[in-house]
């Protein structure tokens, strides 16, 4: 390998956060002393950035036709692409408008907004959330029937938080974990959502103040009736599973469309190296193994060098969390997507048990959660239980824990009060306040002993 | 005289690429670069805020850029490596200048033709790295190779692109 590939490789350890810290120093002195180090790191950043333009350029720019499928609005959302693909050479007024529109604003969204009734308020919401205003304020104190606006960006930031809306008169939609949604247009009577991240759960009925709820990920456009589904994305990757009703579907790579009903699912990714099919959902089953995971399944935790094979080795991550106004928590906090890695809906049954294989060096209490929702249903609350160190076993070098469905305890007063016959989506594990160097090496969801 | 909308907004088009970069250098995320280029391209021309000329619109652009990363960082909740001020200043001005170079648009037009001139599997990787925002040991556990070496297959593709835009620009200038 030459000198430079050699300065390469460095850089990409360096901004991957893979070098030890000194290595780190060695690498901070060289850019600062030398420019061509200095011209090689910007030139990586600019490559970074080009390469996610460029995609989003093939993904989007073909979508010539989009008006075919939805004949409104969704044309318009794709317009700041092509202004992209222009190269800065398009006029002035024009690029302007864009730029609001990339921003997820329009002319009426950013100035006239107050003559559009806002269809969407908050119904409830617990833990860390948040609303992005259209001028860059933060609002972290969400009252309920606060009204959401155009442009407004509503984020659910944690593990254990949620965010409820209310879409018009009788529909719901509720957000979960990291996740957030931004209402970018209700023009037309097709309000339209961007949700570029996270799990969404809606209930969709139409009333006079809308005709059909159109909601865009990284890599589709879904438009949605009377429906009852579930939504997942992340990185390009998008799930969406309809419980009742039906939705129109269109691939953002290549415009391919599909119309899914009840009792059926699709996942779309960024490329189009499949057809796009609709799939039925597959049957439940009753238990889930750490090693189904995949790296985007890791929701939060950085993964460490294996200690012991067939083991992972998933480190806790610090996590700031609200408590109130202006007064945060540290937590540290490893979390992992049940759901996406599980080719089954798993399904949480009276017998059920959630083993924990993991290490930690301070021996205080550890806090085990699950999300779940109803099978084919709505989201239905998150489970925790705090687990001291007395009621641990050792295992050799790992600690072990088995819990059955009665140790744990809903997060909310109007949530179910076991979690039996619920289907789980996302499981975690974190200590508060105190880095106790939680390592999670194994989390298995055992079936009833029968 | 101070810039006019028309002018700050086709001065920020010009340096998109390269504030995008300082935004994604901060947030390590190029979806959240390309929002933190957003909101610092409306606030130049939703506010009072006033430049005489490019290099004092791009010298604002730049700062701007790094407080709203760390801000989407702290929004996010997401820690990446704190970078060291000096070098962050360093590099920011590193920017401003090359933006002044002639052949500054030439070289991220020619960057773009490299990067379509990829095979699809160089391009995966570049995707999964960079769209998908995943890290090495994520990508190694994904393709199903070693860390090291996903390393060195992104330094190699990452110094192909600049070795292509280097020939690029050299028959460009043979031209002039």
């Amino acid at each position: 390998m030459n000198e430079e590939s050699s300065q390469i490789e460095t850089l990409i350890r360096y901004l991957d956060g893979n070098c030890t810290p000194s290595e780190e120093a060695v690498v901070v002195e060289m850019l600062k002393r030398d420019a061509s180090a200095r011209r090689l790191l910007s030139e990586l950043c600019e490559q970074a950035v080009s390469v996610v333009d460029l995609t989003r350029t093939h993904a989007i720019g073909q979508c010539k036709d989009t008006v075919r499928l939805f004949p409104s609005r969704t044309a318009d959302v794709l317009k700041p692409n092509s202004f992209r693909n222009a190269g800065g050479k398009v006029a002035v007024f024009a690029g302007l408008a864009a730029l609001l529109m990339i921003a997820g604003l329009s002319w009426k969204g950013l100035f006239g907004s107050q003559e559009t009734k806002p269809l969407l308020t908050i119904s409830g919401s617990n833990g860390a959330c948040q609303i992005l205003t259209r001028f860059g304020q933060v609002e972290t104190r969400l009252e309920k029937g606060r009204s959401v606006q155009i442009g407004e960006t509503l984020e659910s930031q944690c593990s254990d938080s949620f965010l409820k809306l209310r879409l018009g008169k009788r529909s719901d939609i509720t957000i979960a974990g990291y996740a957030y949604l931004q209402q970018m247009e209700q023009n037309d009577s097709f309000p339209l959502f961007n949700f570029p991240h996270g799990s969404l759960w809606a209930e969709i009925e139409p009333d006079k103040d809308f005709d059909a709820l159109r909601i865009q990920t990284t890599s589709a456009v879904f438009e949605f009736r009377n429906a009852q589904f579930d939504l997942q994305t992340k990185r390009g990757d998008t799930r969406l599973r309809m419980n009742e009703g039906e939705a129109k579907v269109m691939r953002l790579v290549d415009q391919s469309t599909l119309t899914i009903g009840k009792g059926q699912m699709v996942k779309i990714t960024s490329q189009a190296d499949k057809p796009l099919l609709a799939l039925d959902q597959p049957k439940p089953v009753l238990q889930w193994q750490f090693h189904q995971l995949k790296g985007p399944d890791i929701l939060l935790g950085e993964t460490r060098a294996t200690l012991k094979p067939g083991y992972a080795n998933i480190q806790a991550t610090p996590l700031p969390w609200r408590i109130a106004e202006h007064q945060h928590i540290m937590l540290y906090v490893a979390a992992f997507s049940v759901s996406r890695s599980s080719p089954n809906p798993v399904l949480l049954k009276d017998g059920s048990r959630i083993r924990y294989q993991f290490s930690y060096d301070k021996k205080i209490p550890v806090r085990f959660g699950f999300s779940t929702q109803r099978m084919q249903g709505v989201f239905a609350g998150k489970y925790e239980t705090d687990v001291s160190h007395d009621m641990i076993q050792s295992e050799g070098d790992l600690y072990q824990v088995d819990l059955s469905l009665d140790r744990f305890h809903p997060l909310q007063a109007n949530q179910p009060l076991s979690p039996e016959g619920l289907e789980i989506n996302d499981i975690y594990a974190l200590t508060i306040q105190e880095d106790a160097g939680l390592h999670i090496h194994w989390i298995e969801i055992l079936p009833p002993e029968r | 005289m101070q810039l006019q909308e028309a002018q700050i907004l086709q001065f920020l088009m010009e340096a998109r690429i390269r504030l995008s970069a300082a935004a994604w250098l901060v947030t390590r995320d190029a979806h959240a670069a390309e929002d933190v280029f957003q909101n610092m391209a409306l606030k130049a021309i939703t506010r009072k805020v006033e430049f005489e000329n490019e290099s004092a619109l791009l010298s604002w652009a730049f700062i701007v850029v790094r407080r709203e990363g760390i801000d989407w960082l702290r929004r996010h909740q997401r820690i990446t490596l704190e970078m060291d001020d000096e070098l962050v200043d360093l590099l920011n001005q590193d920017w401003v200048a090359k933006q002044k170079h002639a052949l500054a648009g030439g070289r991220l037009e020619a960057l773009s033709q490299c990067l379509e001139s990829l095979p699809e599997k160089s391009r995966s990787l570049l995707n999964l790295k960079y769209f998908e925002g995943l890290n090495g040991s994520e990508m190694a556990a994904r393709i199903g190779i070693d860390l090291d070496a996903v390393y060195k297959r992104l330094s190699r593709l990452h110094q192909a692109l600049r070795q292509c835009v280097e020939r690029k620009m050299e028959s460009a200038c043979s031209k002039l």
